[in-house]
């Protein structure tokens, strides 16, 4: 009888304790949501208050005034062409090292390891030496290469894990059908790998669209901007306007938290699976 | 013969395009990193000297730049202890029979999806704006919480551990469900209660993981950029000027590239460690086992 009080009691202090931790987390985000309903007056009155009417002029200018349309296009576009290079680069690479048994091989593996243990921000300055000297700075093409170059480590390491342990048989059958190398990895072996692809995609996606730090540095000021880029830039012009600010959050939050929601399962894979690899 | 050829050139031309952009994006920046740290490059210019460990001295001796280490430091270890702790709370939790499990999970996770600029300014308005109205709706007297010395590190820390909690409760997730069932329904049976189950079975054997935990997100926080850019441009006096963000402003704003790579090199030196030291902790308890 004892323990089943004692039960009962125990997981009435664990939703407690996890609504009161849900409740915090949440809170910046609701204020951001409760905000950008507000005119800037009334967020300087108080931003705790709950809006006054449903005030909607923030999000017109935000869709018509500034360049969040464009930057949120260019993003997208930026998204999408590294996202497929990298996994098209890793899935090569990684499929490459998982069967070509060469000490050349090996010797890579290990160099390329040792890119993880060695974060971007220890090399940035010399990096931005280099790209200006490649004529890689202030233009999309430059921040793309940059991008997939330092987002491939951990993909190559997922797909080389995935691709050790594909069968050989299938690609035997298809060089005996009269595959050559070629239509057999396009054909066969990356149709196979598309699981781990998957989450690659998914992660490195979510990284790209995201990150400040590279943009700003490799692709600067130039048009048109990168989502966190005008991000920074929006910030900038319209300081204390925080009604404008917030909703230009809001707005560019919420196709994330929607991918998010719709690729739940391959971000967990890929976070746990990384975790392990690294 | 020509048969192993070709596989040789189709596995090699696979490789080729990681390789070209492991070198040029990689390899040469680390090097020429290593070399500029060696010299007095300043700015674009071409042309400078080759000056020994005159960087490496003054960074030693420089007091806004050893300041930064401290900083950095104080805000890591905040950060890791108390994210790492916070997560694995939630993790267990919501690793139970719960209502609304996969809800609460993402509420914990999206803080961890958002740009962490868009992050650093959201928590900007929280601090100057929000926490302003909160104390005088408590009655008490507003004061700046990012200006002030003492508490703008362990606000940062919060941030932080606001941003990647969700990621480490993920990690922390997936340990616990590796847990085999029948080996939980064993101490059950042998009269292990809850209490014990946590301390006796669960958590060493998820320590491997805590482990892994322990020196990714060390790493993370060392790194740590957008949150003084984003919050406090390193203020007040320096208080909360990280390593990354002083590199920064070194290399940037003073255009001094040399010394900025000798910074950045001390910082490699500083991480390296604290890894590789976790990392044999981590050996030598697993050799024990």
């Amino acid at each position: 009888m004892n323990w089943k009080i004692g039960k009962k009691l125990l997981y009435a202090v664990k939703v407690i304790l996890i609504w009161i931790f849900a409740a915090i987390f949440f809170a910046p985000l609701l204020l951001v949501i409760v905000n950008s309903f507000k005119s800037k007056g009334e967020i300087m009155t108080s931003a705790i208050s709950l809006p006054k009417s449903f005030y909607l002029n923030n999000f017109v200018t935000i869709v018509t005034e500034s360049n969040f349309v464009s930057s949120f296009l260019t993003s997208l576009m930026v998204v999408t062409i590294t996202t497929t290079l990298t996994v098209l680069v890793a899935a090569m690479a990684g499929y490459s090292l998982a069967k070509w048994k060469n000490k050349v091989a090996g010797f890579l593996m290990t160099m390329i390891m040792c890119t993880l243990f060695v974060p971007f921000q220890v090399y940035m300055v010399a990096m931005i030496v280099v790209v200006k000297d490649l004529g890689l700075t202030g233009n999309l093409f430059g921040l793309i290469m940059v991008y997939v170059a330092l987002g491939m480590p951990v993909p190559i390491f997922l797909c080389r894990s995935y691709a050790v342990g594909m069968p050989k048989e299938i690609e035997e059958a298809a060089i005996i059908d009269g595959c050559s190398n070629w239509s057999m990895f396009f054909r066969i072996v990356l149709p196979l790998m598309k699981p781990i692809l998957a989450t690659v995609a998914v992660l490195n996606a979510l990284w790209v669209w995201g990150e400040f730090l590279v943009a700003f540095l490799v692709y600067g000021n130039a048009k048109p901007m990168t989502l966190p880029l005008s991000q920074r830039y929006f910030y900038g012009t319209y300081s204390n306007q925080w009604n404008l600010i917030l909703t230009n959050f809001l707005v560019s939050s919420i196709p994330v938290i929607l991918f998010y929601i719709v690729m739940q399962k391959h971000i967990v894979k890929g976070i746990t699976a990384g975790a392990v690899k690294g | 013969m020509k048969k192993k050829m070709k596989t040789n050139l189709f596995y090699g031309l696979l490789l080729l395009p990681a390789l070209v952009l492991f070198v040029l994006f990689f390899i040469i920046p680390v090097a020429q990193s290593t070399w500029l740290s060696f010299t007095d490059s300043f700015g674009m210019k071409s042309t400078y000297h080759f000056i020994g460990l005159d960087n490496y001295k003054e960074a030693l001796r420089d007091l806004s730049f050893r300041k930064t280490i401290g900083a950095t430091s104080k805000y890591a270890l905040i950060s890791v202890v108390v994210g790492n702790i916070l997560s694995l709370i939630l993790a267990l939790i919501l690793d139970s029979k719960l209502r609304l499990k996969n809800s609460l999970r993402a509420v914990f996770f999206i803080p961890n999806i958002m740009s962490l600029l868009v992050v650093g300014y959201i928590w900007n308005f929280v601090y100057t704006s929000v926490f302003p109205d909160v104390l005088e709706g408590l009655g008490m007297k507003s004061f700046a919480i990012l200006g002030s010395k003492t508490l703008v590190i362990p606000a940062l820390a919060i941030v932080g551990i606001w941003n990647a909690a969700g990621y480490y409760m993920v990690i922390y997730i997936a340990a616990l469900q590796g847990i085999s069932e029948d080996l939980i329904e064993a101490a059950k049976i042998d009269g292990a209660g809850t209490l014990r189950l946590l301390f006796n079975i669960r958590l060493p054997l998820i320590a491997s993981t805590v482990f892994t935990c322990l020196i990714l997100s060390i790493a993370a926080h060392m790194k740590v950029f957008e949150l003084p850019y984003t919050m406090t441009s390193g203020g007040p006096v320096g208080e909360s000027t990280t390593m990354v963000y002083k590199i920064y402003t070194t290399a940037f704003n003073a255009n001094r590239n040399g010394y900025a790579s000798a910074q950045s090199i001390i910082m490699f030196i500083i991480i390296a460690a604290i890894t590789l030291i976790l990392n044999y902790i981590m050996k030598k308890r697993e050799e024990k086992l």
